[in-house]
């Protein structure tokens, strides 16, 4: 297990395998450390819960038949209310579902039922939360590509400057955003193999690389960004911009950057 | 959440116009909600909330037929807000609601050059940017990346931000 920790006058920062993934807590004020140790607490409480890697969760057992939603644990029939609210909103295009789905393909850890993706989205704003409760005011919380950042890295930046991935340049990226108080969710299937499948019809999308969604709650701006992937470029960015609150910018297969007009507020470049 | 908003209040693509609906102690012009095209029900109030579990019905995913209208969840109601004028034309919007719940916010009028009202579907799409892809090299804090089917990108990046922090 990756763990290096580093404590400061000025705040604690830690990096630390979780989930499949690495989740990086960086506290720039000065508290109680036992803060963040409450959020890797918190992140194991949601691995043993929701992992689709072992057969013991609750959510498995949901699968598997064995345990019944109204049985669960609250915060399984909360993410899973949630789920459904999204999939409403989406018409269709968020479906934690789609594993279900007779065409899309089996692979190892992805299960018919399978809330992975707004589960670590939903945990990180929780974590955000937490970290707020002791005190915490200048920080952000990035679970391998979802974060969120509250505050200002230190008194000459007005917020945190969040790169956003470029899809095919391991190195880069494709733009800089400014964010303060704010969730910045990306979904994407930019490695080769990997796919994004539309619930309603099992079969791989395409034509974006990637969406990047910006808005007050982390959850559902993974589950947005999602969406939009599904929908695809014209039909996803114009549903993104019916979202009030959330703002977003999408590449294309075709190495062109869409983006809703609001996120001009949070650009950098 | 953004759910228990008292007032929606919705930017319209950038062009600077503002809705507002419902009485709000703040808001110095409001509009009344009338029901336009209800779909099933007149009644939204009146409907169960939502208490689909889609735990237990995975197999049931939708397959080509919208959803829309699905004959088992709460009924569907379609408001449409009053227009309302504003230094750039006229703006209408309409929320669809599904067991209380906010599903869906179009607009159904928005200001062009021409003070013409336009579909959102013919609006929307000459004001979302479009510019080319490039690779950058800026000052960054952090990095967000494509995680729902792929991670290491990110990791990557966020690795050597974390090196360059450690």
């Amino acid at each position: 297990m990756a763990n290096c920790d580093e404590s400061t006058t000025t705040g604690v920062r830690r990096a630390q395998e979780e989930w499949g993934t690495v989740i990086t807590v960086d506290v720039r004020d000065a508290i109680d450390e036992r803060a963040v140790d409450a959020c890797y607490a918190w992140f194991r409480r949601v691995d043993e819960l929701f992992s689709t890697w072992r057969p013991d969760t609750e959510i498995m057992r949901i699968v598997a038949g064995t345990l019944a939603v109204e049985e669960a644990s609250p915060e399984v029939g909360h993410v899973l209310q949630l789920c459904e609210d999204m999939r409403l909103e989406s018409h269709g295009a968020f479906d934690v579902a789609v594993g279900a789905h007779p065409d899309v393909p089996r692979r190892l850890g992805f299960a018919p039922l399978d809330p992975s993706g707004l589960v670590k989205g939903w945990a990180v704003g929780q974590a955000a939360i937490l970290l707020r409760e002791w005190g915490a005011e200048n920080f952000f919380i990035t679970a391998g590509g979802d974060l969120v950042a509250f505050g200002r890295p230190d008194t000459s930046a007005p917020g945190w400057r969040v790169g956003v991935q470029h899809p095919w340049d391991r190195d880069r990226v494709a733009a800089v955003l400014e964010v303060s108080g704010r969730a910045v969710a990306t979904s994407g299937a930019y490695e080769r193999g990997e796919h994004v499948f539309d619930p309603r019809t099992g079969r791989p999308v395409s034509g974006l690389a990637s969406v990047t969604v910006v808005g007050p709650d982390l959850a559902v701006a993974d589950a947005y960004a999602t969406a939009s992937m599904v929908l695809g470029p014209d039909a996803g960015l114009r549903w993104l911009q019916t979202r009030v609150g959330y703002e977003g910018l999408a590449i294309t297969d075709d190495h062109v950057v869409l983006t809703t007009p609001g996120i001009d507020r949070y650009r950098c470049s | 959440m953004r759910r228990a908003t008292p007032a929606l209040i919705i930017t319209a693509v950038g062009l600077g116009a503002i809705a507002s609906f419902r009485s709000s102690p703040g808001l110095p012009t409001t509009h009344s909600l009338k029901v336009a095209t209800p779909r099933t029900s007149t009644t939204p109030a009146a409907s169960t909330p939502a208490t689909t579990t889609p735990a237990t019905t995975p197999a049931t995913a939708p397959s080509g037929s919208p959803s829309s209208t699905p004959t088992t969840t709460p009924a569907t109601t379609t408001i449409t807000g009053d227009p309302y004028d504003n230094q750039y034309g006229t703006v209408q919007v309409s929320v669809t609601l599904q067991g209380g719940k906010i599903t869906d916010v179009q607009a159904l009028q928005l200001p062009d050059s021409h003070q013409r009202s336009v579909e959102i579907s013919q609006a929307v799409a000459p004001i979302l940017r479009q510019e080319a892809l490039q690779a950058q090299s800026a000052q960054i804090d952090l990095v967000s990346g494509a995680t729902y089917t792929s991670q290491s990108y990110a990791q990557s990046l966020q690795s050597a931000l974390d090196k360059s922090h450690g």
